[in-house]
């Protein structure tokens, strides 16, 4: 049950959302943005969100749509987890989103949201970074395009009132992934550590979620590569200095399963890619 | 633009009939389903998306219900344990004992049945894939995965 009263938008297209939500910023009423609401209603439930009004962002037909264009694959930020991982032209990355929550949830969990949301977690993002997509963004003046590396640190830098209209993949039929996600207690829950490490011609992208209090990504030259000696602790010093400690794990824990799936992913590699 | 705000009187398309009611945009689609409809088998469990229990179809696909506004669901078909009566996922939960205290029980036929709709030939993986989205807290899982899989067979 939710406790508080809200006001429900649905606009119908990104200028009635943009404007509505510079109005509510003007008038000092907190509005939030709304796609799968799989995160604001929790949050206004708990009390840790305190919206007056809703901005379903649903109502906008272009957000719901996914298509494969050329070289490129456009995935509207409205669209499912669920539809994300089922579509044939992302097939690779389907072991990844396929790991995010449970299957009912990403039925109705955004790929925008789970990237743009609150929680620290927004896994969905890694292969996107990792595939060089692209973001565009809504905002005053209509859509923008950016490449989606220069615009998320930490989380999706977004202007006041901007919000993401959907992303541009680059297609690629073949990915050589390494996905592998820890969760302290059943698998839908948010990981310990999630893993995804990607092998491109010339460099090694590796991505963890739920390691620090972001997502944190590095793309490490093939050359670079070669000449470490010992590249497991290499890798494992790009990232150690940010474990994070909560009630799902230690810091020794995390550091301790980032060093087993470096490993493990590395096993993989030696094999494949080097 | 659409727009709610306090009380609305609506009309909600679930189970093959549609519903006038009264609703607040605030209110979830698993409240308005069990305190103004009376449809109570979506169950009240962990209200976060975790457990399952309140799990109903939207337009066909299984959503928690406790995560979805009673608004998104205007011009929607909603479909609910209730409106699953004499499927093959109902009765194989029946004839399996795919239940102990029987509070999962409706999310687990509603899921089972959009999974067999959907994957008719299911394999284990996608079964448990679909299905994990269901906790059971009595650990009733065996007799429970009987069920599908006899639900599975039935509908061939």
């Amino acid at each position: 049950m939710i406790s508080i009263d809200f006001d429900y938008y649905k606009p119908e297209n990104i200028n009635e959302a943009y404007d509505l939500m510079r109005r509510f910023k003007t008038e000092k009423t907190n509005a939030v943005y709304y796609a799968g609401g799989t995160e604001v209603v929790s949050f206004i439930r708990k009390g840790t969100l305190k919206a007056k009004a809703v901005i379903d962002l649903k109502g906008i037909p272009e957000m719901s749509k996914m298509y494969a264009e050329g070289e490129w694959v456009f995935v509207g930020a409205n669209v499912s987890l669920s539809k994300v991982a089922d579509f044939k032209p992302l097939e690779p990355m389907k072991a990844i989103f396929n790991k995010i929550a449970d299957r009912t949830i990403r039925n109705s969990l955004t790929i925008g949201g789970n990237i743009c949301g609150k929680l620290a977690y927004r896994e969905a993002v890694l292969p996107l970074l990792a595939s060089e997509a692209h973001v565009l963004i809504a905002g005053a003046e209509g859509l923008s395009e950016k490449k989606l590396s220069e615009c998320f640190d930490k989380m999706l830098k977004l202007s006041e009132g901007e919000f993401v209209y959907g992303f541009k993949i680059p297609r690629r039929d073949k990915m050589s992934i390494y996905s592998r996600r820890i969760e302290s207690d059943i698998p839908i829950d948010y990981p310990v550590i999630h893993l995804v490490g990607i092998w491109e011609e010339n460099r090694l992208f590796v991505g963890l979620s739920g390691f620090a209090g972001f997502p944190l990504y590095k793309w490490i030259d093939k050359e670079q590569f070669a000449q470490w000696e010992q590249p497991k602790e290499n890798l494992v010093k790009e990232f150690a200095s940010l474990a994070k400690k909560d009630d799902r794990s230690g810091k020794e824990y995390r550091l301790h399963l980032l060093d087993y799936l470096i490993e493990d992913m590395l096993g993989g590699l030696e094999h494949d890619q080097l | 633009m659409i727009s709610y705000s306090g009380y609305n009187s609506v009309e909600l398309f679930v189970n093959g009939e549609n519903w006038e009611v009264i609703i607040k945009p605030s209110e979830t689609l698993l409240s308005i389903l069990r305190d103004k409809i009376g449809l109570t088998g979506p169950k009240v469990g962990c209200e976060n998306g975790d457990c399952g229990a309140c799990t109903v179809l939207l337009d066909g696909q299984p959503v928690k219900s406790c995560l979805v506004l009673g608004v998104e669901a205007i011009g929607k078909s909603v479909v609910t344990v209730e409106g699953l009566h004499k499927t093959e996922a109902q009765k194989a939960f029946v004839e399996e004992g795919g239940f102990q205290c029987g509070y999962c029980t409706a999310g687990f036929i509603v899921n089972t049945y959009a999974l067999l709709e959907e994957i008719p030939d299911a394999n284990v993986s996608e079964k448990v894939e679909w299905l994990s989205s269901n906790l059971c807290r009595c650990t009733g899982y065996e007799n429970i995965q009987k069920a599908v899989d006899s639900a599975q067979r039935m509908k061939k």
